[in-house]
């Protein structure tokens, strides 16, 4: 039985301050499949991570994103959020301040309750009740093995490399997006902490949702096994394969793919 | 022929303050010494002229729109005859906690209700308020009472030691830990008021203690003032925790000054929030004064509509091995603005001296206007002084990650806002106050 893949890109062309980066690129990622698109620097995967996400930064020139057989191209970030799109940020941003937990709590709560009124405002009190909120975040962090002390910090702040993907991951598990998609999640990781993120994916990933892993390294896919990868260069999908051609890239390197696209 | 002579209402308005006020010490019994600090101040205030925009503290900021003559210092005060009779606004605030404090409570321009706690009493604290300390503990009080605001720094200063009503007096012994948090409480109750406290507050060596100092007003049509001052004393290896937290309504012309002296080793966490008012301007100056002496300073202005706030703070190092750590943060929206004047001084000789100074700003329209001017005077040759401002808007990547997590722009406009603030606020003693301050920039921010 065929289904309908939930996320839909056609030939998609994105500008960054008038140059274009992705150039064409199509891809279609079904709920319950694992992706991971590979590619040497530059190639444009964290545009297309951006993109998809609706970055300001990022112009669509021209091809399409379906998002549940809908264009999300005119909706804004929040609201692809709340439909249930999901990136793990390359570069998680600090916001001293703001507390993890509150930040959290906020972001379920905007999913709950997004009947925001006429001025974008969200209502308050409302939503999760703190202490289910606190029950549910703490078996999360045990999984993750992060500590309690974590909840109370401020967001990102003073995180280490690992604390901020493995904080990540926990705002994946908590939020149950449909499709996530992990933007360079391995780097800055050491092995443990590659490990311990790569099973929280795994644990998430299922019927229920779809994952697509940009990466540079292929290391990350010894832990999470995709279903089908991707090689990008130049702003396009170049070749797709199964679990398979991760490791051939790891023997071959990038250059063998530029060199039967130039051919 | 008639002439009608030119005399400025405001002049006469003034002359007749500096007489009533006089006269009404005199009725009251004030002690000679008090007496002739206030009719020192009342020559000072007439000899001056009110500042004007040629002097580099007033270039910013100008009282011209307040109406003094609108104004009358005397007007007439209910006394609280128990804690329940202070106005809604202050029991608010006290957030039925009123009965476990210390307090010392004023309206417009008089003490109406002071209690101490059994607590303090037995650890021998004294929490009064100004009149009972002039009358009761002169051997404390006097020569320390204006002995850090000098009269003559600027015409305001020396009207309002010349009118000097009401204000409070805290003194800890040597060696107290003050168990209990003392609550200062001002209160303008209408228009056409003008408050002119002198508070003091004297910890003595090795003690420590808390004092949260309030100032709330009911909303009005006029304009009223307030003409404060507070003189901190901290000794010799003893902690003071002082916070002052300005939420006047929109119709409150502020000028307070502020001042603390440290000695040897002592500790002072300042902590200045300044919300309300229609215009506001507080100088605040340290003096570290002794050897291995720190304070730490954290404020935040949080201005709308047209708000504007204006904060001098001087760190005074004045003897070797001191700290003096101090953030500004402002934040103003619509057509609010600010200006932060700050200075550092190390005197001759002041070695090792560590003085850090910022004052972060951020801005939620394109009217609004932070002025952040920092300055340095050093006169020693071993020492570390950092002083930064930045100024900008809600950061774009900050507005992308929350958005992504699903929060509309507006909500996630606040949690950056309030994120802005959350690290001073969180020095704030009390919890019930920062609950409270929380909801006060909740609703500023809209």
């Amino acid at each position: 039985m065929s289904q309908t893949p939930e996320l839909v890109v056609k030939n998609l062309h994105v500008s960054v301050e008038g140059k274009e980066i992705l150039k064409g690129l199509s891809l279609e990622i079904a709920k319950g499949e694992i992706h991971a698109i590979m590619g040497p620097n530059g190639s444009g995967k964290s545009t297309f991570a951006n993109t998809l996400m609706g970055h300001p930064k990022y112009e669509v020139t021209s091809g399409e994103i379906l998002f549940r057989g809908e264009s999300i191209l005119e909706m804004e970030t929040d609201a692809r959020a709340r439909a249930g799109l999901f990136m793990a940020f390359q570069y998680p941003v600090a916001i001293p301040g703001l507390t993890f937990a509150s930040f959290l709590r906020a972001a379920i709560n905007a999913r709950i309750a997004p009947a925001a009124g006429e001025d974008g405002k969200m209502p308050t009190k409302k939503g999760i009740a703190p202490k289910e909120f606190r029950k549910q975040m703490l078996e999360q962090m045990a999984l993750l093995k992060m500590d309690e002390k974590f909840a109370t910090r401020y967001l990102n702040d003073g995180f280490s490399g690992g604390e901020k993907k493995r904080a990540e991951i926990l705002q994946m598990a908590m939020l149950k997006p449909t499709i996530a998609i992990m933007d360079e999640t391995d780097s800055g990781l050491d092995i443990d902490a590659l490990r311990i993120v790569s099973e929280g994916v795994n644990a998430l990933a299922g019927p229920e949702m779809g994952v697509l892993v940009i990466t540079h390294y292929n290391r990350i896919l010894n832990y999470i096994k995709p279903d089908k990868v991707h090689v990008m260069v130049d702003g396009r999908i170049v070749t797709s394969g199964g679990p398979e051609m991760a490791l051939e890239l790891e023997a071959k390197g990038y250059d063998w793919v530029r060199e039967e696209v130039a051919q | 022929m008639n002439t009608t002579p030119v005399t400025s209402p405001v002049s006469n308005a003034l002359a007749g303050w500096l007489a009533t006020a006089e006269t009404r010490a005199n009725q009251k019994n004030e002690p000679a010494w008090a007496l002739a600090k206030r009719s020192h101040a009342a020559a000072v205030a007439s000899s001056l002229a009110f500042p004007t925009r040629d002097e580099e503290l007033w270039r910013r900021t100008d009282f011209g729109g307040l109406p003094l003559d609108s104004l009358d210092p005397f007007a007439a005060v209910t006394p609280a005859r128990n804690i329940d009779d202070l106005p809604v606004l202050l029991l608010t605030r006290l957030a039925g906690e009123g009965a476990n404090t210390a307090l010392v409570a004023q309206t417009d321009s008089e003490v109406v209700y002071e209690q101490t706690h059994p607590t303090l009493v037995k650890q021998g604290v004294i929490v009064c308020s100004m009149d009972r300390a002039i009358r009761e503990h002169a051997d404390k009080i006097q020569s320390l009472l204006g002995s850090l605001i000098a009269t003559d720094y600027d015409r305001w200063t020396a009207v309002g030691e010349a009118l000097r009503q009401g204000g409070a007096f805290v003194w800890v012994p040597k060696g107290v830990h003050a168990e209990i948090p003392v609550r200062l409480m001002q209160f303008l109750s209408g228009a056409g008021r003008l408050a002119a406290p002198r508070t003091v507050i004297a910890v003595g060596d090795g003690g420590s203690v808390t004092v949260v100092d309030e100032l709330l007003s009911e909303n009005a049509e006029g304009a009223s003032m307030y003409l404060g001052g507070t003189e901190l004393f901290i000794g010799q290896g003893a902690k003071l925790t002082f916070a002052s937290l300005q939420d006047w309504s929109r119709n409150v012309y502020h000028y307070g000054n502020g001042r603390a002296q440290l000695a040897k080793d002592a500790e002072l966490q300042w902590i200045q929030v300044m919300v309300g008012g229609r215009m506001s301007k507080t100088n605040i100056w340290f003096n570290l004064d002794g050897e291995g002496a720190n304070a730490f300073v954290h404020g935040f202005m949080f201005g709308d509509s047209r708000q504007h706030f204006h904060l001098h703070t001087l760190q005074r190092h004045l003897k070797p091995n001191c700290t003096s750590d101090l953030l500004i943060k402002g934040c103003l929206k619509d057509k609010a603005r600010s200006v932060y004047q700050g200075l550092i001084q190390v005197a001759e000789g002041a070695q090792k001296t560590n003085a850090y100074q910022a004052n972060r700003n951020l801005l939620l329209s394109d009217q609004a206007r932070a002025d952040s001017i920092p300055g340095l005077e050093i006169l020693a040759n071993d020492v570390r002084c950092t002083h930064g401002a930045t100024l900008g808007h809600v950061d774009s990547e900050h507005l992308f990650y929350l958005m992504a997590r699903g929060l509309p722009r507006v909500e996630a406009e606040r949690l950056v806002v309030e994120a802005f603030f959350e690290p001073v606020l969180e020095r704030i003693p009390l919890e019930s106050l920062r609950e409270q301050l929380r909801e006060e920039i909740e609703r500023k921010i809209g």
